[in-house]
């Protein structure tokens, strides 16, 4: 089993890495060292992804030891990119919110409103498949957003909430997400890319 | 059940909503429903035990258009004026 020292490199490096060494060394599976629990995360969404296997060694808060290899029964053969939609194609919806506000004008009108919009969402007669936080727009998902209530209550109904690691690392929101999981740059272009269609907030 | 407090402005709902989380009220905004008002306007929910400390915060500053209880019923939010509010 090959070894990628990936301490030190940002997300989503060791995940993209961590790929490429998976198409390139198929069977035998990788150990990434990492030095971070959002990169753990995000490398064990890839093996799920990838149907394959996972385990996880912290040895300190800045070294953590992540095996992937092949899954008991899941054929592991693939020779370029796999192309791996998160949790499969979606047909429906995803929302990307991008911004603690809605729209561009008074920044308090801005931020109500989004609220009010997240509220909306779970009052639809058909929700979108997934809801994506980029930017400051993590801050409507971490501890203290009122709109916590109305996020979780759509997690509860199967709404996939993802939020973007490199911005709740930026706000210092790294252990506030309250909703949902931290994810990657990767993870968020696969969404919005197989998605059956984006609205953008 | 939750109370849904209506404003007659956009400006006054803002202020409220400022009001109300200053002053340790959990106040969550939402669209003002069409079954209230037709029309456009954000309204704010919170919870029945905090209503008297909602007046409280409000009362000097912002007046309050409307309270009505939202109950879900089937799926379905219903919105009926709460009893124990006087304009």
């Amino acid at each position: 089993m090959i070894t990628l020292d990936m301490r030190g490199r940002p997300c989503p490096i060791p995940v993209v890495e961590a790929r490429k060494a998976l198409a390139e060394h198929s069977g035998e599976g990788i150990a990434v060292l990492v030095d971070n629990t959002v990169a753990v995360q995000n490398l064990r969404r890839l093996a799920e992804g990838l149907g394959c296997r996972f385990d996880h060694l912290a040895e300190s808060d800045a070294m953590h030891t992540v095996r992937v290899w092949p899954g008991d029964g899941v054929p592991f053969a693939f020779t370029t990119m796999p192309r791996v939609a998160p949790q499969g194609p979606s047909r429906g919806a995803t929302v990307l919110i991008a911004s603690d506000e809605m729209g561009r004008g008074g920044e308090e009108l801005g931020r109500i409103l989004i609220k009010g919009f997240l509220f909306s969402l779970t009052e639809l007669a058909v929700l979108p498949d997934r809801v994506i936080f980029l930017n400051a727009g993590v801050k409507l998902a971490c501890e203290g957003s009122t709109s916590l209530p109305d996020l979780l209550s759509l997690e509860e109904q199967g709404v996939i909430i993802r939020a973007c690691g490199t911005c709740l690392n930026y706000y210092g929101l790294t252990n506030k997400l309250a909703v949902g999981e931290v994810t990657d740059m990767l993870w968020i272009a696969e969404a919005l890319t197989s998605a059956g269609r984006v609205v953008s907030v | 059940m939750e109370l849904v407090l209506t404003f007659s402005s956009t400006r006054g709902s803002i202020q409220a909503e400022r009001l109300l989380l200053d002053g340790g009220v959990d106040a969550r905004a939402m669209p003002l429903p069409s079954s209230i008002r037709a029309g456009c306007g954000i309204a704010l929910r919170i919870a029945p035990e905090a209503f008297s400390a909602a007046e409280r915060l409000l009362a000097p500053a912002v007046p309050v258009e409307g309270v009505y209880a939202r109950a879900v019923v089937d799926g379905v939010a219903i919105y009926t004026p709460y009893e124990r509010w006087t304009p």
